[in-house]
């Protein structure tokens, strides 16, 4: 079994895998990192997004074999105490219902403001919409993308 | 350690009834199916109700039984109990039951049952809660339990402004009966319920704490 030095979330990982084994498999089962979510398993709902290079990509369907060496970064790394612009944005819209494609959301959020710090509606549609949500939380994603993005004065829901 | 109050016939009739609560619509008699488990200590930790537990160092424990698919049970069902234990949300932490028997044969959800059907019960195991807290505080001052009441996890003693911490009372109101048929509050007085307050469950949805069936390997 070949074996792998990984970068997750700045802590080096050793693991014996199949060179074929899906990175979302190592993380989950190997690393023990369970916050990223199995959803379709063929890159087509983004349940499993994770950064490479700080690049969104779906893990369930990218062999370990490719992400040696690169720099992983999974839900669990974007912050510390649930407070990163996206996560503070996230509960201050309420966004998650059942929460299971949520991980994957927010790592593309994250990954766009990066790339686009005020997108418009137009860009989030376009860079969220391999992120597919059974509960339909679309717009509140957006208007929390929005509210991270620092360019939406909404009123956060307080009660 | 307290004596169990049901004999193993009666266990069964009642664990039986709960089974059949879905259908039925629960009855008070499964609300008393919830006293049949009220007999573990673990440690720092007391009792009320399966549903309650106080610890010493003041945490106040509220299971929420229903499984969370995004219906926001996780919210809700502690949300009735704190309502009537007298506990803001701010006060409680909330945990999620796993499947342990003492918390009934109830722990699923469907057809959006999960409030409607246990409302009822749920606010009497709070209320239930409230009333063996204020029962022990009043014994200690030597009042009527009449002249006391509880608000946010301390039972006052009106005449006097004397009050008393629910972590302090916990232990001995533990070893005490469920009240059969506790007073619920009036809705006009409700302080949580009907009003909207932030979800607990999502910071840990926003952060990959959450834990999923998928996440459970033993």
């Amino acid at each position: 079994m070949p074996s792998y030095e990984l970068s997750v979330n700045n802590a080096i990982h050793k693991v014996e895998v199949d060179a074929a084994m899906p990175l979302l498999w190592v993380l989950r089962d190997f690393v023990g990192l369970t916050g990223t979510k199995f959803g379709c398993g063929m890159a087509q709902c983004g349940a499993c997004t994770v950064h490479l290079d700080g690049n969104p990509i779906r893990s369930c369907s990218y062999p370990i074999a490719s992400a040696a060496g690169k720099k992983i970064t999974t839900i669990e790394g974007i912050s510390e105490n649930v407070d990163h612009a996206i996560q503070k944005a996230w509960i201050a819209m309420q966004v998650p219902q059942c929460g299971y494609c949520q991980s994957g959301q927010i790592m593309s959020a994250v990954a766009l403001l990066k790339r686009i710090p005020k997108p418009t509606d137009a860009d989030i549609d376009s860079a969220m919409q391999g992120n597919l949500c059974r509960c339909g939380t679309y717009t509140r994603i957006r208007s929390a993308i929005h509210l991270a993005a620092g360019d939406l004065q909404q009123k956060p829901f307080r009660p | 350690m307290k004596q169990l109050a049901l004999n193993r016939r009666k266990f069964i009739s009642l664990s039986g009834l709960a089974g059949a609560g879905l259908v039925l619509g629960l009855s008070s008699k499964a609300h008393e199916a919830r006293q049949v488990a009220n007999l573990s200590f673990a440690g720092e930790s007391f009792e009320l109700t399966p549903y309650v537990v106080i610890e010493k160092n003041g945490t106040i424990i509220i299971y929420n039984t229903k499984p969370e698919i995004g219906q926001g049970v996780y919210q809700s069902i502690p949300a009735i109990i704190a309502e009537e234990l007298e506990v803001s949300l701010d006060q409680v932490t909330i945990k999620q039951s796993g499947g342990e028997k003492k918390f009934g044969e109830m722990q699923f959800a469907g057809g959006s049952m999960s409030v409607r059907s246990e409302y009822e019960n749920l606010r009497k195991v709070g209320a239930s809660g409230r009333e063996m807290l204020i029962a022990v505080a009043s014994e200690g001052w030597g009042v009527p339990s009449g002249e006391c009441y509880a608000s946010a996890a301390k039972v006052f003693h009106k005449p006097s402004g004397k009050s008393v911490s629910y972590a302090a009372l916990a232990e001995k109101a533990a070893a005490l009966p469920v009240p059969q048929a506790p007073k619920l509050k009036d809705a006009k007085d409700f302080k949580i319920l009907g009003k909207p307050s932030p979800r607990p469950d999502v910071p840990l949805k926003s952060s990959g704490k959450a834990i999923f069936g998928i996440d459970v390997s033993e």
